[in-house]
């Protein structure tokens, strides 16, 4: 009974380096290359935790969040976004989507860890 | 956990490689559209990805440059400045810089000394001091104490607390894991009667006792993720000086954490029992990075695979004479649809392979002041991407002739009532079997006289010669053989068309040039689809298997003896539907040393035809027809005059591929005599064995220019011995 | 044809000083080759002939789905040629790049030479061309010559493609 993840990134390697994290934390995996494609994925799937981009072509992060939290089954799930900028006009318009919390890049796996842990167990 | 991030390091360097074509792809289009706002925000998106990725990976130096380079394509996408040309001029130059950066990075070596340079002309572009440096966000570090503190943690979640995903019973447990939660006791005091409840919406609060060798400010981390309405107020119980608690500013306030309805719990704990993930349908396009070794043993093991089909296939029809078998040709049919599919695997468009070439002209172009517009046709053609690996050297410095030595100035052509802008086009398109790349300009053309002089000088001809059109163009092939004037600093440097034809023939291809003095240049390459697998005719000669492309092959035929005749008392054709073809006997022009040559007096011809030239090959036996998996050579020996390669038969046995086109240019030895010369191979280009004494009677083979073909004969040294025997008689 | 794939390990013995040599005879002279460069020893076996070769490039044969070239060492020593039978072999060297058949008459055994046994190749006068001989080792009372394979094999006419 392993929680599901879904991973959203435009970058490949980001996109790679939060997969193998979450799978390592014993996450299944579900990753799209943006907006778009994650929510192709997922219609009806199960998810415990969303981790996303915000910058992505097709439909960006915010506009997922948003998006997903339409959705009945995703209402009260976790969903992190993964930001470079650490203003707070990111933070506040992502809490106003609907945003549980946030990475900032840089990062690497252990603070990855210490966040996931936060909003999922 | 200690996760190892040097893995995906190769990944961003590819992913940011990819990034960066696509930066200098879009820039170069800004230049013709300036406004497009899809095109800004591609090209900022590149970069925000490079730098993002860059930092996670520690690759500090490609993060700070991309760091300024992206404020000002954000700017630059935000309408706050205009793409004007040097602008554009700057991105590009920093998109070089980016590139020798991530290189530098890749292989560990230096860092490109222009970096300094162009990042302050883009801090400058941006409006920026010089100098100015970004203040990174710096996260502090709080001394642990190391006696363990009591704090009383007042925890009240905004009503909206679930619908942010977040969940009050792990705000309970992590700040239990920073020490001991001795108390926590629900304030319920704001639960409504149970119809005027919202279920999404939380109302219970707590009060937390908590024991623990941490700061208050590690306990406030807890709360880091906390809207500002929810409350967590977190207080040391015994002194030192009580701070006042009032804030909620440093973070997102504190909530208290909701206990209360089991009901709420469940909306907010999602159901325990996941299926499997299953994926649903792919909107987008869906690919896969494969590592590029297992690719290629996956399709040398499928290949392999056909041929020991082949082997069994042979076994049964040995022992079963007439008998069918279905389950044979089932995997039969399997594998080789398998083959097929596996060798599409590495098809790639050439569009990749042409872009870049647009980037050259347009450098070069400038560089040389001359109006060049560049053309690609067919880029979305696909090739195997081993050719396409190999054949951009080529391309890349025939690109460079045509705009360095082929289109003239603006001056000369408007002088020459040419229009100003000079053009050079790159087409790709499949033709039969083959995949046909031309380069064309509209230049000035070979000049045949420059040509002739140089050949001249280097004895390659003499004073009195008369070349066709082909042969001159020809002669640009040989090694060295430049008529620039001077070396330019541009295509000066060595690499000749002698080396470019090389590359085009290690690839199973060929090369040829057309022109016209004033008007332009067609250079046209011809490539196999695919370098593994070919249809092949067996048939046997000498007691020896040789495989003739099938694709070559017209017809095979048993002619009578009146249709054969020869010409000149030398070489042989034989009249075919009123077509006059040159005859071949493959038995006198395959001989192996050492060994007496039969005299051919049968009559199974097999008619191929090549690049427009047909010729009627005489071999003693067709024994039958397959697919053949290409073995190389040159790996572990060398070229071969006359063959394209070799391969595996069923029977375990190697055979060898004929070169049709080749075979045209090899000297026949004569009957009973063998061979008795010494053929000098040293595998570049085909050479000829020495004929010294022909007797008469020999068969010769006809020389190319008879033919009347409009490509060039490939052989050099064809031409010189042919060239040396004129001036002889 | 006979099948004799003999791997390495059953003939390497244990040689703790000096450099072994896989040593094999042609005309009833003894020659020896650096161990480390032979890759197989095969019978012989079926090889397809090659047009507008020099003689000693036998031809070629299918090693495991590579094709393989093969080199009389007699036809290229200027050796008078003799039959093959069941005992010539083909010892198979890998040269890092390339990987060529030498066929000789029959292999013998490992030699473990100290680097002190090993004389250089002295000049043999005009008309003997013996630059890839690496030298001369002794061993009881049996001379064997030590042939630098990768120049005997590297030299213009049998070198290969360069592109």
């Amino acid at each position: 009974m392993s929680k599901t993840v879904l991973v959203v990134d435009d970058s490949t390697s980001m996109r790679q380096m939060v997969s193998y994290t979450m799978e390592e934390l014993g996450f299944d995996v579900i990753e799209g290359v943006d907006g778009q494609d994650a929510l192709g994925k997922v219609s009806g799937q199960k998810l415990d935790l969303v981790i996303t981009d915000l910058n992505m072509p097709n439909m960006d992060g915010m506009t997922l969040i948003r998006n997903l939290r339409a959705e009945d089954s995703y209402r009260f799930i976790p969903i992190l976004m993964l930001t470079t900028e650490s203003q707070a006009e990111k933070k506040q318009e992502g809490r106003e989507a609907g945003a549980t919390g946030w990475i900032v890049k840089p990062f690497d796996p252990e603070q990855l860890t210490k966040v996931v842990n936060k909003v999922v167990r | 956990m200690n996760i190892d991030l040097n893995k995906f390091r190769e990944t961003f360097f590819v992913e940011a490689e990819e990034h960066l074509e696509t930066m200098e792809s879009a820039l170069l289009t800004l230049e013709t559209t300036p406004d497009d706002p899809e095109l800004l925000n591609q090209i900022f998106r590149a970069a925000h990805t490079i730098k993002g990725a860059s930092s996670t990976f520690g690759v500090e130096e490609v993060s700070r440059f991309t760091h300024v380079l992206e404020n000002l394509l954000d700017r630059l996408r935000a309408g706050e400045l205009t793409a004007t040309p040097d602008l554009l001029e700057l991105l590009l130059n920093a998109t070089d810089v980016l590139t020798a950066l991530i290189e530098a990075e890749k292989n560990q070596t230096d860092l490109p000394e222009e970096k300094e340079d162009v990042l302050q002309r883009l801090k400058i572009a941006n409006g920026m001091d010089a100098d100015h440096q970004e203040d990174e966000a710096a996260v502090e570090s709080d001394a642990a104490p190391t006696d363990s503190l009591e704090y009383r943690i007042k925890f009240v979640p905004s009503e909206n607390f679930f619908r942010f995903g977040l969940n009050p019973l792990l705000v309970i447990e992590e700040i239990d894991e920073l020490g001991e939660v001795t108390a926590c006791i629900p304030d319920l005091r704001q639960l409504k009667p149970f119809p005027a409840m919202n279920a999404e919406s939380c109302y219970v609060a707590w009060n937390i006792e908590f024991e623990g060798a941490v700061s208050k400010d590690k306990l406030l981390e807890v709360a880091m993720f906390f809207d500002e309405e929810t409350v967590f107020d977190v207080t040391p119980v015994n002194p030192p000086a009580p701070e006042p608690q009032t804030d909620p500013e440093p973070q997102p306030a504190a909530a208290a954490p909701p206990a209360a309805a089991q009901g709420e719990e469940a909306a907010a704990a999602p159901p325990a029992a996941a299926p499997k993930a299953k994926k649903a349908p792919v909107k987008v396009k869906d690919s896969v990075r494969v590592d590029r070794e297992r690719l290629d043993n996956l399709i040398n093991q499928i290949g392999e695979l056909v041929i020991g089909t082949s082997m069994v296939e042979q076994e049964w029809y040995r022992d079963n004479q007439h008998a069918e078998s279905a389950a044979l040709n089932q995997l039969g049919k399997i594998v080789r649809d398998l083959q097929e599919m596996s060798l599409s695997l590495r098809m790639v468009p050439i569009a990749a392979t042409f872009q870049k070439m647009a980037r050259l002209v347009r450098d070069l172009g400038k560089k040389l002041d001359k109006k060049i517009r560049f053309e690609t046709e067919g880029e979305k053609s696909e090739l195997d991407k081993t050719v396409v690996d190999k054949i951009g050297d080529p391309l890349l410095h025939m690109v460079r002739n045509s705009v360095d030595h082929g289109i003239e100035t603006a001056e000369e052509r408007l002088a020459a009532g040419k229009p100003e802008e000079g053009r050079v086009c790159l087409r790709a398109f499949h033709q039969g079997g083959n995949f046909i790349i031309q380069i064309e300009d509209d230049g000035r053309g070979l000049n045949r006289e420059k040509i002739f002089a140089k050949a001249l000088e280097r004895g390659l001809v003499s004073e009195g010669d008369k070349l066709s059109d082909e042969e001159i163009n020809g002669l640009i092939f040989q090694p060295g053989f430049s008529t620039a004037a001077a070396i330019t600093d541009v295509s000066g440097r060595g690499v000749g068309m002698d080396v470019v034809r090389r590359n085009v023939e290690a690839l199973q291809g060929s090369i040829s040039v057309q022109s016209t003095t004033g008007k332009g240049t067609l250079v046209t390459i011809r490539l196999p689809l695919t370098l593994a697998i070919l249809d092949g005719l067996i048939i046997r000669s000498n007691q020896q298997v040789y495989v003739i492309p099938l694709l070559s092959v017209v017809e095979s035929i048993c002619p009578s003896k009146k249709d054969i005749k020869k010409i000149l008392g030398k070489g042989e054709v034989i009249q075919l539907r009123g077509e006059v073809v040159p005859l071949l006997r493959l038995n006198s022009l395959l001989a192996v040393r050492g060994e007496p040559v039969p005299v051919d007096t049968n009559s199974l011809l097999v008619i191929v035809e090549d690049q427009g030239r047909k010729f009627a090959i005489s071999v003693d036996e067709l024994v039958g027809q397959q697919q053949v998996v290409i073995k190389n050579l040159e790996t572990n020996f060398q070229k071969v005059p006359g063959m394209a390669g070799a391969t595996i038969l069923g029977d375990g046995r190697v055979a060898l591929i004929l070169d049709v086109n080749c075979l045209g240019t090899l000297k026949a030895s004569t009957p009973s005599h063998g061979n008795n010369a010494d053929a000098e191979t040293n595998g570049t280009a085909p050479k000829l064995i020495n004929q010294s004494d022909i007797p008469e009677t020999s068969d010769g083979s006809p020389k190319p220019a008879e033919d009347g073909s409009n490509s060039v004969a490939p052989a050099a040294s064809d031409l010189s011995s042919d060239l040396q025997k004129e001036t002889n008689q | 044809m006979n099948e004799l794939d003999v791997s390495m390990s059953m003939m390497i013995g244990t040689g703790e000083e000096g450099n072994q040599y896989l040593t094999f005879e042609l005309a009833d002279e003894e020659f020896g080759i650096d161990i480390l460069q032979v890759q197989e020893i095969k019978g012989l076996t079926h090889l397809t002939q090659i047009p507008n070769m020099p003689e000693y490039i036998k031809g070629v044969m299918n090693l495991r789905g590579t094709v393989v070239p093969v080199v009389d060492l007699r036809a290229k020593f200027n050796l008078p040629m003799s039959e093959y039978n069941q005992f010539t072999v083909i010892i198979v060297v890998n040269l890092g790049t390339r990987i060529m058949g030498l066929v000789v008459d029959a292999v013998s055994d490992v030699l473990n030479v100290g680097a002190d046994s090993i004389e250089p190749a002295p000049e043999m006068g005009v008309g003997i061309d013996t630059t890839f001989l690496s030298g001369l080792a002794k061993s009881n009372d049996r001379l064997v010559t030590l042939l630098n394979i990768e120049y005997l094999l590297g030299s213009p006419d049998t070198a290969s493609a360069s592109a």
